[in-house]
């Protein structure tokens, strides 16, 4: 399937391609459009769009919901998902420690020289590393 | 026509009267922003990619509780505007700032007295209160580095 999410990837947006490559279609492909994009009527699927489906639903960012929708019960990917909450929204006390170290590193990746096939090629290495230090420290 | 991107971000809403659960998610999510309320259903943030994604998912939240909210990019405000918007930013900012170094300062007392060491769980919340208030500190308030000194000295004192 192919998906479409806005230009300039962030933690939320890499993340959240990354579980869908990784846990829910490995065929999948992606395109990057600006952010005043309408999403309705978009023939691709979008997400981390305001009024896409698959995005910021309360106070949960669009990776928790990916998880929660296709039901991915491992629980590295919820503390991932919290992880990467406290990374995209503004600064909030009880957010996990991690946070503001794993929002540096997408922060950097987002203002570099990159394309935004590199951030997610790049981005996506760091979210395999991050899934793998939360399910070592479950 | 003005060919300069935004300057600023401004979002504007309305909720629908009842619960006050959706006005106090808005106002504590604005709150942690930095934005600057304009009025009560108004408010301003310094254009960033960031900040301008943070206000649409905020419009979203608003238009999620039943209300409606409109998220517009400002390209240029007067002067007047501007600076009067700027200061009462870095009012608050300096008012929140001062907390922080006179709640440090108490930690580790004065040259003549000296307080005990500082708890750990005091020192987190300082620092945890400065990381906050630095978040939303668009405009670098004055009182930043003196807040941030009175912090260090108390963890000085504690890892002594």
């Amino acid at each position: 399937m192919r998906y479409v999410t806005r230009e300039g990837l962030h933690v939320d947006r890499i993340a959240t391609a990354w579980a869908i490559g990784r846990f829910v279609d490995p065929e999948a492909t992606f395109v990057f459009v600006p952010r005043t994009k309408d999403v309705r009527g978009m023939a691709e699927t979008p997400f981390d769009m305001r009024g896409a489906r698959l995005s910021h639903r309360g106070e949960r960012c669009t990776f928790e919901v990916l998880v929660e929708m296709h039901e991915l019960s491992d629980p590295a990917l919820g503390r991932m998902g919290l992880i990467v909450r406290g990374a995209d929204l503004p600064y909030e006390d009880g957010m996990p420690a991690e946070s503001p170290g794993v929002r540096a590193v997408f922060d950097a990746l987002r203002d570099g020289p990159l394309i935004d096939e590199q951030r997610l090629s790049i981005g996506s290495q760091f979210c395999e590393a991050l899934y793998a230090y939360c399910r070592g420290s479950d | 026509m003005n060919e300069a991107g935004p300057k600023w971000v401004v979002v504007t809403w309305r909720l629908p009267s009842g619960s006050s659960t959706p006005r106090v998610t808005t106002w504590r999510t604005l709150r942690r922003m930095g934005a600057v309320l304009l009025t009560p259903g108004a408010a301003i943030v310094p254009f960033s990619d960031y900040l301008l994604e943070q206000c649409e998912w905020l419009a979203q939240r608003i238009g999620e509780s039943g209300g409606e909210a409109w998220v517009l990019p400002v390209t240029e405000l007067s002067e007047r505007e501007e600076t009067a918007i700027r200061e009462r930013e870095r009012t608050t900012r300096e008012q929140e700032y001062g907390t922080l170094r006179v709640q440090a300062e108490g930690l580790t007392g004065t040259r003549r007295q000296l307080a005990s060491v500082p708890s750990r769980r005091k020192l987190l919340a300082l620092e945890r209160g400065y990381s906050s208030v630095l978040a939303r500190d668009h405009f670098k308030a004055s009182g930043r580095g003196p807040a941030r000194r009175a912090i260090e000295l108390a963890r000085r004192l504690r890892e002594r």
